[in-house]
């Protein structure tokens, strides 16, 4: 059924064309036709009556009744006037039912058609016969004024043939049909070319083209991740992207609304307001740190809209740190083979200078410091992404000459699934390299990581000996920005604790200055 | 479309309140001043019907309300009841016979069941006059040589064919197995006209009513031959009636009045008691003595079947050919 509807414009417009003309040009066909073959008979009767009346009134009648003579030129005077008016007959009866005059074809004189005029004086109508004999006749009284008194003397019978009338009325409809068929023809040609110009609108498309191209239109706007909103020149959203809702905390159905309104943050709407085109312009918006393009909608010279698309700069960051971090892995894993190189190289000079003992001396050292950190490391630790981002820290470590310590008591059971690598390379990667960090300008650079998941909570603890922190500032560490190492950097904590926050977790720190800093992470195994 | 729900609603109280407003109007009734409507010019037979009925109802304050008579002449009737027809029901018409002949005869559009029938009022009877020196004694005799020879006797009517005068014998003499069509009607302007000529001896005979000749009667002036009425007419009782003599036929010349198409019930209830208190007082029989009139008073209902059964009478005197008769 559908399909069979999914036609093309053109079919569609002109079938409900043909069918609306069809249906309206037969209906005022027959309706004029009803009324004029209407209008014609109650011409015909009106006629009828006239032509009897204006006979019945001649002089040269009431003159005749009068003298009682049948004078020549009644029948010479009625001849004239049922040429002109195209009855068919025209008698002049007398009240005994004598017939005084007569034009045109002879028919039998009834005196029943006429009693009433000639006894009550009445003018009227009548149809006798039926089909193509039906005879209309107009009859009419002939009243003679004698002066004191009048007298009914007779009565005029005018009489019309039907099948003229009919044949008139014939005529009449045939034009109207001819008529409505012109107008017929004209709407057709008028909506092939309404189509053909629709089209050329459309660019060609059918109508359900067009729906489904706005479907597949509105469906990548709203799977882009970047937020679009557009407005109109008074500044009411036409259009709104899910992504756009979420990253200005919109609510729904924020369309026809305008910007005004709903959008609280003025800054943005400065940028909204300039009506001139902006290239990632930075700006915050709440706790959210916005990069905003926007694009006038230009006609002609006038703006009519405004295009804004905006992402979140956060979000970027992370991803950023996220790849560094792991590309710091390649390099750490990196630094450790060429450390073994190294060593290898050793061993097989002692090799070749014929200093076993030294030789297997090293080897038994290294393979005695391999085992003890393995054991010391991963005999407790199960969960292998924690292996994995531990086993990078410590070439790292060993490059950068820190004592990366386990402490004692540590234990890990393989991580719930909901604590995934990534937030996991952050929230570690980030504190283990501020440490090394922190205890660079020491002598004895000491940092020690604890982890344990006894109980509902996994707590992960990450000590140095370093610098630590002035007091006061632990508050500042986690703000965006904040770094002591240098400009355009301190995401690292930022982003640690929104990590943390996001897995439901807390994080604290514990530190004094000139004695060593202590994070603390607290991550909740189910989430509830 | 919230904007045309409203309108619709608005739409609706409005109608709810004028309908309110409609029957709340309906409950008193007369809510105005009344109105009869006489269809000729004063000094007529129906404008005398229209005053009387006025000066009895508002004399004996039937009806508290004014009531105003107005005339509307013309067309036989024609103007005054096409007036009543745009009137609401505080307008009322006087009417008679002509409200149905005027359509059977072809010269009206309207007919009697377009109004609504309020009460017949009185009535007058017909007769049919000689000159006091005719041959003619009885009516039959002249029946006799109309049959005879049609064209030798010469009546006198007015001011129309197809009235009461010209209709009541017509049926008498259809009765009588006489062609209608072959009668020698005379037509004078009016009723005293026809008179005129009777005594002026242009004539044979008239047709007209009772009071236009019952006077001349007395005085030994005329004839009269037979009379239209059921029983023999208070103050001539010699005079015999059509029945008398062998010719099946009563024919009154009732007047009543009307009032406009679709009239309430309570409506025609109050007319209904007022006229039938009106026609029971001494002032209302006062008058129809004065007029040579006879009660003839019918309330609405039977008014309505007694115009059917006039209409039916008229329709096949004017229409049934008197030959087939």
């Amino acid at each position: 059924m559908k399909n069979l509807l999914r036609v093309s414009l053109q079919v569609k417009i002109l079938g409900l064309v043909i069918f609306l003309l069809l249906l309206v040009l037969s209906l005022v066909t027959i309706m004029i036709a009803y009324m004029e073959s209407n209008k014609d008979v109650e011409n015909a009767e009106n006629m009828a009556l006239q032509t009897a009346k204006t006979v019945s009134y001649m002089p040269v009648i009431q003159e005749a009744f009068i003298q009682t003579s049948h004078p020549e030129e009644i029948n010479y005077v009625s001849e004239q006037i049922r040429e002109e008016v195209g009855a068919s007959t025209i008698k002049i009866v007398a009240r005994s039912g004598e017939a005084v005059g007569i034009s045109g074809v002879g028919s039998p004189i009834r005196s029943a058609d006429f009693y009433r005029a000639v006894v009550f004086g009445s003018n009227y109508i009548l149809h006798t016969g039926e089909g193509d004999d039906e005879i209309l006749k107009g009859i009419a009284p002939i009243i003679v004024d004698y002066g004191e008194y009048k007298r009914l003397e007779g009565a005029v019978i005018a009489e019309f043939q039907m099948k003229d009338i009919h044949n008139e009325v014939a005529a009449d409809i045939k034009k109207i049909i001819m008529a409505s068929s012109a107008v017929f023809v004209l709407g057709i040609a008028g909506s092939f070319i309404l189509s053909r110009s629709i089209r050329k609108d459309t660019f060609g498309l059918e109508p359900y083209e067009i729906s489904i191209l706005y479907q597949e239109r509105d469906a990548v706007l709203q799977s882009v991740k970047e937020g679009i909103v557009a407005i109109d020149r008074k500044g009411i959203i036409t259009t709104i992207n899910v992504s756009a809702q979420e990253l200005l905390d919109l609510p729904d159905h924020s369309e026809g609304r305008p910007v005004y309104d709903i959008i609280p943050s003025p800054s943005f709407l400065e940028i909204i307001d300039s009506r001139e085109k902006i290239i990632n312009e930075e700006l915050q918006f709440g706790d959210r740190n916005l990069i905003v393009n926007t694009r006038p909608i230009r006609k002609k010279d006038d703006v009519i809209g405004t295009v804004i698309s905006f992402r979140d700069k956060t979000e970027i960051k992370k991803m950023i740190e996220a790849l560094s971090e792991v590309r710091q892995y390649t390099e750490d894993l990196r630094a450790q083979a060429h450390e073994f190189t190294s060593k290898l190289y050793v061993i097989l000079g002692m090799i070749q200078l014929g200093k076993l003992q030294e030789a297997i001396a090293m080897i038994q050292e290294e393979t005695q410091v391999q085992q003890q950190v393995t054991e010391m490391f991963f005999r407790n630790i199960r969960d292998e992404k924690v292996q994995a981002i531990i086993l990078g820290k410590l070439a790292k470590a060993s490059e950068k000459k820190v004592d990366f310590k386990m402490e004692e008591g540590s234990s890990l059971d393989p991580l719930p699934d909901h604590i995934r690598l990534t937030p996991l390379i952050i929230i570690l990667g980030n504190l283990i390299n501020n440490a090394f960090d922190a205890v660079m300008d020491n002598k004895e650079k000491q940092v020690s990581f604890f982890v344990t998941d006894l109980g509902r909570d996994i707590v992960f603890e990450i000590a140095d000996n370093g610098r630590g922190l002035k007091k006061g500032t632990e508050q500042h560490i986690f703000q965006k920005g904040f770094s002591l190492k240098g400009d355009n950097r301190g995401y690292g904590l930022a982003n640690v604790r929104d990590e943390v926050e996001l897995l439901h977790g807390t994080i604290e720190i514990d530190s004094h200055e000139h004695e060593g800093t202590i994070f603390t992470v607290i991550l909740p195994k189910k989430i509830e | 479309m919230k904007k045309f729900g409203m309108i619709a609603i608005l739409l609706l109280l409005l109608i709810m309140t004028a309908c309110s407003s409609g029957a709340s109007s309906g409950d008193e009734y007369p809510s105005k001043n009344l109105e009869i409507v006489a269809p000729a010019s004063p000094g007529g037979g129906w404008d005398l019907t229209a005053r009387s009925v006025e000066n009895v109802l508002s004399g004996q304050k039937l009806v508290e309300e004014n009531i105003n008579v107005v005339n509307k002449p013309g067309g036989g009737g024609e103007v005054g009841w096409k007036y009543l027809e745009s009137k609401d029901s505080h307008s009322l018409a006087i009417n008679s016979s002509l409200v149905l002949t005027n359509n059977l005869l072809g010269q009206s559009e309207m007919t009697y069941e377009g109004f609504t029938p309020i009460a017949t009022l009185a009535t007058e009877w017909q007769s049919l006059a000689v000159p006091p020196d005719s041959e003619y004694e009885s009516a039959k005799e002249l029946l006799e040589a109309i049959k005879e020879d049609p064209a030798s006797i010469k009546i006198g009517v007015g001011p129309g064919l197809g009235n009461d005068d010209h209709l009541s014998l017509v049926q008498a003499a259809s009765e009588f197995g006489i062609d209608p069509s072959q009668m020698n009607f005379l037509v004078y302007e009016g009723g005293g006209d026809v008179v005129t000529a009777l005594l002026g001896g242009h004539v044979d005979a008239v047709t007209t009513s009772l009071s236009e000749v019952k006077d001349q009667y007395l005085a030994d002036k005329l004839n009269i031959l037979a009379v239209s009425s059921d029983k023999p007419v208070e103050g001539i009782e010699d005079v015999p009636t059509w029945t008398d003599q062998g010719i099946d036929l009563v024919f009154p010349h009732w007047r009543g009045i009307m009032g406009p198409p679709d009239m309430t019930e309570e409506e025609i209830a109050y007319w209904d008691e007022k006229l039938s208190e009106m026609v029971e007082t001494e002032e209302w029989q006062k008058v129809l003595e004065n007029n040579d009139w006879e009660g003839f008073y019918k309330n609405s209902e039977e008014t309505k079947a007694f115009m059917d059964e006039q209409h039916n009478l008229y329709k096949s005197l004017i229409e049934d050919s008197g030959l087939v008769k």
